[in-house]
């Protein structure tokens, strides 16, 4: 297993708005291969069948290949369990690696949480 | 192949992976600790070389996928070389195996990053590792230009 020291930060919070109940997952730092904190949390808060997983990434200023496949795996394990995951408030240079994968064709991308 | 220490010169016409003309401007071994050392590096040679700012971005993200890619298949570390000629960059990230196929199989989602920021890619593979260099072109001159003829 890969281990690294790329610095992530990743956080949880469940909210309430409107009456509807969310999870909140924020990033913070740099995500990439050896970031494994990242599919540790999807895959936890993916198994526990949200409505809505939004990941917040307006803290996150990298994202490589490695990090998107596990979004994307998470994106397709919550759309088969009747919920959705949609990314939030990327950065410049974020948003441009998201457009470049084509993953913001596959995920639902807002401005802000 | 035998790498040049920083700051010299090199040209190899043959068997370097499309290597041109240029100066040094890295040259660093790295590891999966040290991935994200690797890319602030790669940052920080951009005012050198005189990319436009979102394109030094895209080198970044493409050096850094294959440097990653070095990790997980082709040994655990690998080396990055950086060349800077006038209006060019070349990158070229080597490791030392242990094979069983070539990059563009391998890479997966990654490469396909890498092929849509560069302008040139070539790829040699073997028992021994494999070696990928990407190229960027842009409008303009360098930093390097007056230099590296």
């Amino acid at each position: 297993m890969i281990s690294g020291v790329t610095e992530l930060a990743v956080s949880v919070s469940v909210e309430d708005r409107d009456g509807d109940s969310r999870t909140v997952v924020r990033l913070v730092g740099e995500a990439d291969v050896t970031t494994r904190a990242l599919a540790e949390v999807l895959g936890v808060e993916a198994a526990k069948k949200p409505h809505l997983l939004l990941v917040d990434i307006s803290e996150l200023t990298f994202i490589d290949s490695a990090a998107l496949n596990e979004i994307l795996q998470a994106h397709r394990k919550l759309r088969a369990d009747g919920g959705r995951l949609e990314l939030a408030g990327p950065r410049r240079a974020v948003a441009r690696i998201l457009q470049l994968s084509a993953i913001d064709q596959i995920i639902p991308v807002r401005a802000s949480t | 192949m035998t790498f040049p220490s920083a700051g010299s010169r090199v040209r190899v016409t043959s068997g370097g992976g499309g290597f041109e003309a240029g100066a040094v401007v890295l040259d660093e071994r790295f590891d999966a600790s040290t991935l994200h050392l690797l890319r602030e590096q790669v940052a920080a040679c951009m005012s050198v070389v005189g990319l436009p700012d979102d394109r030094g971005e895209d080198v970044i993200l493409a050096v850094h996928e294959l440097a990653a890619n070095a990790v997980r298949h082709g040994g655990g570390a690998g080396r990055l070389l950086m060349l800077a000629a006038d209006s060019t960059l070349q990158c070229q990230v080597s490791d030392a195996g242990p094979g069983g196929g070539p990059w563009p199989v391998r890479q997966g989602h990654g490469l396909w990053l890498v092929r849509a920021v560069t302008d040139e890619l070539a790829a040699s593979y073997g028992p021994h590792g494999s070696q990928v260099t990407i190229t960027f072109r842009w409008q303009g001159s360098g930093h390097l230009g007056a230099q590296a003829t």
